[in-house]
């Protein structure tokens, strides 16, 4: 029935691939759409992030060269890893694309966010500045969270990240996590939705979504549980940067491996002046801010207000 | 927490009754089913996403089109990210031939609204069946209706609301005329009318058999009945465009197909178009509807004027990145001329908060100080033609050197031809001054190189002469620095530093310009005045300066390409006066009456957007029978939207209202017939690109998910409730050719719309040339592509028909294009040799004759054909002086919305739940306000702040203060996008059950009913009437206690 070359291609793969002659017979659609998922979705999960395909050839491209250090990084083990993140303030706009693109990736509901970019007007009609300032969970290397509930539910993992553990971070636990954090990065879901008081829950936000290695969705399991950054871990094992990385349109964020002297990220650190803040409460925070002035001679950071 | 939970949602506890909207269908995996919910449940680690699970497509959460590609999981579409092998999400983009499995783990960046692109799709009151008007115009009562039952109303007309007795005109009355030759005969009598040479007389008796087709006999220049049915847009792109002037031009016969363009930056479009015009045959023709902008990856100076950079314009993921990455390295430094403290101004090196409309003034004061202080380039102004140009290794050339002829009074006309010297040449021999020494020329002519003197300002055998750059320099130096500065309120010294700064780059400078210079009364000649300045420096066409855009691959076909999607067995040229009196000379229609007329002419811009709806309630130049449209928000975006309100809830003025939509919207309220259409990924289109990017760039817009609309048959074939499937759905049922069987060609069928779509993906496939056709897809890529459109129902997505659209030769290369989302130049071959590779590279306008040719149709006055600053004024000329109303009206976007159509986005409503009124501190303490306090606005147009929906409600127009530095005294703002009062915001009757709206969507303020009507049209807002802006910053307002 088909006779062009790509016939040849989908009869070739007909034997593996059954559903494809639904497709190609047109017998079959429905079949094809239901079933033809539940192969795809098994043939997905055989895979392994070592066997990502090499990266492209990208000169210039910031973000290529901190995924292509994601990959060496990855390539060694988790324990002498330490990611890191680097925030260029100069270069946020507070546009909160990083917001949104975290709430999609992470499947956070209306109440509480990963991530916030808090937002100053300073000076005085016509010599001012506006001064965003992204933040996040900083992953502290002693997180004042984990000393609030019992040991074992909030765990720092081996390449730096604060693992919540889901199934026990509840109920008070998670009240008293969310209270012990100096950044108010914590947050407590409340199973509220976003299309709450509509006619109907849109898929996109009932979704099954990863974290911690685990598959979850929001509703009755979440409902009750502390959530907060993770620096997208679950992307970072598959070779990819966190979401509000990827997305951030000014080119702020930066994300790497410390213990890679020659990364973007750690060339930042070395190269600028930056800051952690609360670093005088020692829990050493994994979140710099760069706060040089811009050469026309501008201030953005913190530090601008404080 | 659950308790919370089940009081927040009771509507959902309800359940739709009805399947009119998505929220009253269930889904199980995206895909819609008959009724209840299920999904699947936590489990073991989720399997990363691998190429398979993306569509990669392009958004249309604004205009800027960024390439994205859609994370699809269990049929769900559930996130996005930016396309990497696009230009605009990614800097530098990747390599095109990157192969897809590469790709897949490399996102771009994309801004909050691309980001939350999925929630347009997934919204609870998406219209999903085809909803029918069951009361008045605007009560929001509706039936659904079958979609066959509704094209077949719309088709035959009649009695269609038995409680208003009254009867509709079909279509198929309103498709008149039908033969392709009689209308090219008509059309060039009504020439030949127009031109004096016949009468109306030997017209009718020539067409007697014909002249009943016609809306008036008497006045053949209106054109056929057929010009009484209207298809009026909002957003549209390529592919989308195509299908629509072949259904309602080609194939239908009218010539009312009008975008809507003047709603946003009209002006600009049409004052470039008369920059680009060139000489051919003693007229003027061929400039282009597009514009420049800066080349923000190279440039040392840019001065960003009335231009939203980080929050709106084309757009913040392509711009952006260049425009940080410039700050932090030291190579950008640029001055934001906004009377708001823009985001982008928060990083600019000096903001000028200039007083709105005044954008000329600062531009002629700059000009004065540049010319001077001798800081242009002669060198590139001297040369006049394109030999000159190409010895000085400079792509363009201006007229500034071109002799014009002074009328008895003073007046700047036509150019100097060589015949006024009764030298050699012909009506395109134009002529400088080289000393005393006229030299004649033609502009194009690359042989024989000329060059003039720049300042000419002398009598040549007898004949008054000066030159263009003489003119410019008239009006610039026609007043004082000190004057200058007092009309806009930038002080001398800033002027100055601008101006200084400007000239101190080289080419690699550049005056950007948007919404803020354009959207005044005064708009196209403020763009000529700040246009001036990038000619000054000779930037157009170099790195770092003035760019055109490397354009997008031609998907529509000729020269070699596999489909000329153009092919049509009986095409129409419509003609006849169009109903928003477009691209005419008033004095030579049948309508001349003098001065004023009754409505504006514009003999310079098109899609003049404020125009359709009023022109239909004046019935000038005639009355309308049928309006559809599309994917326009005229009464929620346009200023004084609510003067269409009462035009479009009189069934006498448009006595047929169909709107094709995803929503019941603002406008949509008064419809007749709601068809809901796909969302933006759901569909087809070839967004194509902006002059911003220099790479060509051709991303496709292809469907990502399934759509939740209802199933319907058009031609045999299955497919998804659509604009195209109405379209064409019209066409079968009318017998209109251009669509079916044989709809290209004789045995080229179109049935489906994928037999235009994948037409144009092949030619892009093709490429520039014979030898540009991209790979095939190999096996790989092939099974990729299957694998991701595995959850598309077989109406959207069905192989075998695909496969046939374009054939064995172009299927696998169609795959390889569309597996990527379309096709790019390569980063580094966005320039070469320090110039942009695609080039304008031809003559630009500094003085116009075509303009000059024209008279203002409501004044009888000249149009000036030079930049030049003219106070803000109504359409009469008169000053708008609103004694009594002390702040100034603008609006502006912010990056969380796009004006009408992004607040059933919940994510972004999360981020920015109301907007506010900006003021500053001085003005607030003057009324006395503090942030937060509800205010009123109130105009001279619209003394109680009100919507008046004619519906029974009237909204109030009340919004919170927010008193800040960052708003210049006397100067008022609010953010458009919010104050919606339908999109779901409320309540809604259909098939007699109530569907509550959700509040969240009507929270806020929409300012747009208080900006100010025209007097003398009293229906209308104020205009641009040479460049057709729509006026959004010439109001002045009062806030009163709310």
């Amino acid at each position: 029935m088909i006779s062009n070359p790509l016939g040849k291609v989908l009869r070739a793969r007909q034997g593996r691939r059954g559903f494809l002659r639904a497709w190609v017979t047109g017998a079959g659609a429905a079949v094809g759409a239901v079933t033809g998922r539940g192969l795809l979705t098994s043939t997905a999960s055989a895979q392994t992030p070592a066997a990502n395909p090499p990266l492209p050839d990208a000169p210039g491209n910031t973000l290529v060269r901190m995924q292509r250090e994601v990959d060496t990084a990855l390539a060694r083990p988790a324990a002498s890893r330490r990611w890191t993140m680097v925030i260029d303030p100069r270069k946020c706009i507070g546009c909160q694309a990083c917001v949104i693109a975290c709430r999609a990736e992470n499947v956070v509901g209306p109440v509480g966010s990963y991530r916030r970019v808090p937002q100053a007007e300073v000076g005085a009609y016509p010599s001012m500045a506006n001064v965003f300032m992204p933040a996040n969970c900083v992953q502290c290397d002693d997180p004042p969270c984990a000393r609030a509930v019992p040991a074992g539910m909030i765990q720092k993992r081996p390449d730096g990240i604060v693992q919540f553990d889901y199934t026990q971070l509840k109920g008070p636990h998670a009240a008293a996590a969310a209270a012990a954090c100096p950044y108010r990065a914590v947050h407590v879901d409340d199973g509220r939705y976003f299309t709450d008081g509509t006619p109907r829950h849109e898929a996109y936000e009932s979704r099954t979504f990863a974290e911690y290695g685990g598959a979850w969705r929001r509703g009755q399991q979440l409902t009750g549980v502390a959530r907060k950054c993770h620096f997208c871990a679950h992307r970072l094992e598959a070779g990819e940067l966190p979401a509000c990385v990827t997305t951030c349109i000014g080119g702020a964020m930066f994300f790497g491996d410390a213990a890679d002297a020659n990364s973007l990220a750690s060339l930042l650190v070395k190269d600028n002046r930056t800051i952690r803040i609360h670093e005088e409460l020692g829990i050493q925070p994994r979140v710099y801010y760069i706060e040089d002035k811009l050469p026309q001679g501008r201030h953005y950071s913190c530090a601008t207000c404080h | 927490m659950n308790e919370t939970k089940n009081d927040s949602m009771p509507a959902r506890r309800e359940l739709l009754k009805t399947t009119a909207l998505l929220g009253g269908l269930a889904t199980v995996a995206g895909r819609v089913v008959a009724s209840g919910e299920t999904g699947p449940a936590a489990g073991p680690a989720h399997a990363a996403p691998s190429a398979q699970d993306y569509i990669y497509t392009t958004c249309l959460q604004c205009n800027v089109g960024c390439e994205v590609k859609v994370r699809i999981q269990d049929g769900v579409a559930v996130k996005v990210e930016g396309n990497p092998y696009g230009p605009r999400p990614m800097d530098p983009h990747i390599p095109w031939n990157t192969p897809v499995s590469a790709a897949a783990r490399v996102h771009g960046h994309i801004c909050p609204k691309g980001q939350a692109g999925i929630q347009a799709d997934q919204d609870p009151y998406r219209v999903v069946r085809v909803l029918k008007r069951a009361g008045r115009r605007g009560e929001n009562k509706w039936i659904s209706i079958p979609f066959d039952q509704a094209i077949t109303e719309i088709v035959e007309g009649g009695n269609l609301f038995p409680s208003e007795n009254r009867h509709v005109t079909g279509l198929k009355e309103l498709w008149a005329l039908r033969d392709p030759a009689v209308f090219s005969a008509m059309a060039a009598d009504v020439t030949n009318l127009q031109d004096k040479q016949m009468t109306l007389a030997e017209f009718q008796t020539k067409h007697a058999a014909n002249l009943r087709h016609l809306i008036d006999p008497n006045r053949p220049d209106l054109g056929p009945k057929n010009n009484q049915f209207i298809f009026n847009w909002g957003r549209l792109k390529a592919g989308r465009s195509d299908f629509i002037s072949r259904f309602a031009r080609a194939s239908f016969g009218t010539t009312n197909t009008h975008g809507h363009t003047t709603v946003c930056q009209g002006s600009i479009y049409f004052a470039s178009k008369a920059m680009s015009e060139q000489p051919s045959g003693g007229r003027w023709s061929g400039g282009v509807k597009s514009y420049w902008m800066a080349d923000a990856s190279h440039a040392e100076f840019i001065i960003y004027w009335g231009a939203n950079i980080f929050e709106a314009n084309y757009g913040p993921p392509l711009k952006v990145p260049k425009i940080t990455r410039g700050l932090t390295e030291g190579r950008l430094k640029f001055a934001v001329i906004d009377p708001r403290f823009s985001s982008i101004a928060s990083k600019a090196w000096k903001w000028v908060p200039i007083k709105p409309g005044a954008d000329a003034a600062l531009a002629m004061g700059m000009i004065r100080w540049i010319m001077e202080n001798n800081r242009y380039d002669r060198r590139y102004l001297e040369n006049a033609n394109r030999g000159a140009a190409a010895a000085d290794n400079e792509p363009s050339w201006t007229n500034a050197c071109w002799l014009v002829k002074i009328e008895s009074d003073g007046r700047p006309s036509g150019f100097l031809r060589a015949s006024d010297l009764r030298l050699p040449g012909d009506a395109d021999t134009f002529v400088t001054l080289k000393g005393t020494r006229p030299v004649t020329f033609k502009s194009d002519d690359a042989a024989n190189a000329a060059e003039g003197d720049m300042l000419v300002n002398t009598t040549v055998e007898g004949i008054r002469v000066k030159s263009g750059l003489q003119i410019l320099w008239e009006e610039a130096s026609s007043k004082s620095l000190a004057d200058w500065s007092a009309i806009c309120d930038v002080k001398v010294d800033d002027i100055i530093e601008l101006a200084r700064e400007f000239t101190s780059h080289g080419k690699k400078a550049v005056v950007e310009i948007h919404r803020g210079v354009s959207q005044h009364t005064n708009g196209f000649y403020n763009v000529l005045a700040t246009y001036a300045l990038n000619l000054l420096i000779g930037n157009l066409d170099w790195q770092g300066g003035f760019i055109y855009g490397g354009g997008a691959y031609a998907e529509g076909g000729g020269s070699g390409r596999p489909f000329a999607i153009g092919d049509h067995p009986r095409s129409i040229s419509p003609f006849g006066v169009s109903s928003i009196r477009h691209e005419t000379t008033y004095e030579k229609t049948s309508l001349f009456s003098g001065y004023p007329a009754k409505r504006p002419w514009y003999p310079l811009a098109s899609d003049v957007y404020q125009e359709v709806i009023p022109s239909a309630g004046d019935a000038y130049p005639y009355p309308i029978k049928a309006l559809l449209l599309y994917m326009g928000a005229p009464v929620y975006a346009l200023p004084a939207g609510h003067a269409l309100i009462p035009i479009l809830a009189d069934t006498e003025k448009i006595p047929l209202y169909i709107t094709s939509d995803i929503v019941i919207s603002e406008h949509s309220l008064y419809a007749d017939y709601i068809f809901p259409d796909l969302t933006h990924y759901e569909r087809w289109e070839y967004h194509r690109t902006h002059p911003s990017i220099v790479h060509r760039a051709s991303p496709v817009r292809q469907p990502a998910k399934a759509s939740p609309n209802e199933t319907v048959r058009v031609f045999g074939e299955e497919m998804p409730i659509s604009v195209e499937a109405v379209m064409m759905a019209i066409a079968e049922k009318l017998g209109m050719p251009g669509f079916g069987p044989g709809g290209f060609r004789s045995g080229v069928d179109f049935v489906r719309p994928e037999d235009l779509y994948l037409k144009m993906a092949a030619n892009v496939a093709y490429g520039d040339s014979a030898t540009d056709a991209c790979p095939d897809a190999n096996a790989e890529e092939v099974d990729i592509f299957f694998r991701a459109r595995a959850h598309l129902p077989k109406s959207m997505f069905d192989p075998e028909k695909w496969m046939k659209a374009v054939g064995d030769q172009w299927w696998r290369k169609v795959i390889y294009v569309l597996n990527r989302g379309g096709r790019w130049w390569a980063y580094a071959d966005g320039w070469a040799g320090g110039q942009t590779r695609a080039k304008y590279g031809k003559l630009v306008n500094l003085y116009q004759e075509k303009t000059a040719g024209y008279r203002n149709s409501m004044t009888g006055e000249w149009l000036k054909g030079i930049a030049h600053y003219t106070p803000i004024a109504d359409s009469l000329g008169r000053p708008i002086q609103d004694r009594g109303y002390s702040l100034n009206l603008i609006t502006c976007r912010t990056m969380l919305a796009t004006k009408s159509r992004t607040v059933s986005n919940y994510w972004l409503l999360d981020r920015l739940p109301e907007n506010v009124i900006d003021i500053h501190p001085s003005d607030a303490a003057r009324i006395g306000g503090k942030t937060g306090q509800l205010v009123r606005v109130v105009s001279a147009t619209n003394p109680e702040g009100v919507w008046d929906l004619k519906n029974g409600t009237r909204i109030p127009i009340v919004g919170r203060l927010n008193v800040t530095e960052g708003i210049r005294p006397g100067v008022i703002n609010f953010l458009l996008g919010y104050g919606h009062w339908a999109y779901g915001g409320d309540d809604q009757i259909i098939d007699g059950h109530l569907i509550r709206g959700d509040r969240r969507r009507t929270a806020g303020v929409h300012a747009n009913a208080v900006m100010r009507v025209d007097d003398f049209l009293k229906n209308t807002c104020l205009s641009d009437v040479v460049g057709g802006s729509a006026v959004f910053y010439d109001t002045f307002v009062n806030l009163v206690p709310a």
